[in-house]
């Protein structure tokens, strides 16, 4: 008897329970833009808290979403910002207010500490920070002299419990394609203990086949696949959709001071996918 | 010929725009509309290999439209290559980005800029974006500071706390371990500061032909009195055209 591959598809809903309280987990995208968007609110209605969070060098949505609901108890996360839309309004919140504590990195050392756990090193070398005023503030990262008597800083290995993804494009299997720019998510697959990963496509193995230079995560570095269209909204998908602008001003009127914070817990996060899925703009449903 | 209806962030991309050079490479990131324009204009303009980068990793971007996010799928559509977050670090360390510019919720007169914390750190009033790219503002040859909505409150005496170093620390104390070139410059769109003072502090060295250095002064905290000051580069109407097509929904209006 010839044996199959085991299909990695879950629905959303299990898909997130590998996440439990207490872990570390890694967020992917780049400001709002490819964000596991709907990975992450499936993950609130389970409801694990005390996470540790991280992220990609810039983040918005996925972070400032999962601290408003205060599910987080640590964050990494040097640029949190909706850029031209404000600042974030949940983590500036629960910083000011001592609700959540700051492993203080720039983007060089959180790199180097997501480099460091993908290579299974302890530590990372990294020179740039040496002189700056984030060692007052990052007692994590220590200045060593090497052998060679060359001083330099280790940034130690971050390595993420869980890392959620959002791809345009993936097969059964996890190889998944990036249309847009992979940036840090490659690396945040690589150094996660298990990678969860949604998709606004599921393809088959056929059509990957047919060009793999369009792989831009291999499928054995990816424990469980999602199905999710729109799955980054309100953020943008590249290739796919671009940010709803509307929706997160919705969100963002939602989680600044007198906003309906719980109306939209409760329109928007506590919904199923699917349901979710029939409130957004139809337009951008349009392939 | 001065164009009377040019906007302060016009006026201050086609500014930014002459300090950029032939194959230096510059990387904006997230909220940088005035920054990428810029670059945009040297690029058409007089400095066509210079190589843009964006936050995101999209190498010599040519959007349509100037795009509202650094992580637009605009930028990395028409990009030429896209590089990752691997490439980034490498580039830090090594010091293979040459410029980049950088604005903040606060500067001070030597240039520290403040992303972080308004207040004290440890229980801020407002708590910024974060740390960003500090390891870049010590390995880039050129840091070019921008605020784009200069007064008293976001050019201060000294930043609450400084994410990265000016030409001194805010304690005036010199900083070591740089290999970058520190600070070259801080720009408003009414004005020119560099850092040459006795101890490197700002220096007002030139204006908008639309204020003058008491307007400057009232809206900078710190002792504005230069002993001469020269007009910002006469607009060039071709160059703002250009800006114009590539901004057609009036983010910098």
């Amino acid at each position: 008897m010839r044996a199959g591959r085991r299909s990695k598809l879950t629905a959303i809903d299990d898909a997130v329970s590998v996440v439990e309280s207490g872990m570390h987990l890694a967020v992917g995208g780049i400001w709002n833009e490819n964000t596991p968007s709907a990975l992450v609110r499936a993950l609130a209605r389970r409801g694990p808290n005390n996470l540790k969070l991280s992220a990609g060098p810039a983040s918005a949505y996925p972070v400032d979403l999962l601290i408003g609901l205060g599910l987080v108890d640590t964050v990494l996360a040097p640029n949190v910002t909706f850029e031209d839309l404000g600042l974030a309004p949940n983590h500036r919140r629960a910083i000011e207010a001592g609700e959540v504590s700051i492993v203080e990195c720039d983007e060089p050392s959180l790199i180097g500490g997501y480099r460091a756990a993908a290579a299974g090193l302890p530590g990372s070398i990294v020179k740039s920070l040496q002189g700056t005023s984030l060692l007052d503030r990052s007692p994590w990262i220590e200045p060593t002299t090497l052998p060679s008597g060359d001083e330099v800083l280790i940034v130690p290995a971050l390595r993420p419990d869980v890392t959620f993804l959002h791809v345009q494009q993936c097969d059964e299997y996890g190889n998944a394609r990036c249309l847009g720019t992979i940036f840090a998510d490659r690396l945040l697959a690589k150094c996660a203990g298990t990678v969860v990963i949604s998709a606004d496509e599921i393809i088959s193995n056929e059509e990957v086949r047919a060009d793999p230079s369009r792989t831009t995560i291999p499928g054995f570095l990816v424990d469980v696949v999602v199905e999710a269209p729109l799955g980054a909204h309100p953020c943008g998908s590249h290739g796919r959709y671009e940010r709803d602008t509307q929706g997160l001003l919705s969100y963002l009127a939602a989680a600044n001071a007198g906003g309906d914070w719980q109306g939209y817990v409760d329109s928007a996060v506590s919904v199923s996918h699917d349901e979710y899925l029939q409130m957004t703009d139809p337009e951008l449903h349009r392939e | 010929m001065s164009n009377p209806s040019i906007s302060k962030l016009e006026r201050a991309a086609l500014v930014l725009a002459t300090f950029l050079r032939d194959d230096e490479v510059f990387i904006v990131g997230g909220a940088s509309a005035v920054p990428l324009a810029a670059a945009l204009v040297a690029q058409e303009f007089h400095a066509p290999d210079l190589v843009l980068l964006t936050g995101s990793g999209a190498v010599n971007p040519k959007p349509e439209a100037l795009p509202l996010s650094g992580g637009s799928g605009e930028l990395v559509n028409t990009a030429e290559a896209l590089i990752d977050i691997d490439d980034i670090f490498d580039f830090t360390e090594v010091g293979k980005i040459d410029t980049i510019c950088l604005g903040g919720i606060q500067v001070d007169r030597f240039g520290n800029f403040n992303l972080t914390a308004i207040g004290s750190y440890e229980a801020p009033r407002l708590r910024g974006p974060g740390m960003a790219n500090v390891g870049l503002t010590m390995t880039a040859s050129r840091l070019c500071l921008f605020v784009p909505h200069p007064s008293a409150r976001s050019l201060v005496p000294r930043v609450d706390y400084p994410t990265g170093y000016g030409s001194r620390r805010p304690d005036g104390e010199s900083v070591d371990q740089r290999s970058g070139g520190g600070p070259e410059f801080l720009l408003t769109p009414d004005a020119l500061f560099e850092f040459t003072g006795p101890n490197g502090e700002a220096v007002l060295v030139a204006t908008s032909e639309q204020v003058s250095v008491a307007d400057v002064a009232s809206r900078t905290s710190w002792d504005v009195s230069p002993e001469s000051v020269d007009t910002f580069p006469a607009i060039d109407a071709e160059q703002l055209a250009y800006l114009r097509s590539l901004d057609a929904t009036g983010l910098l209006a």
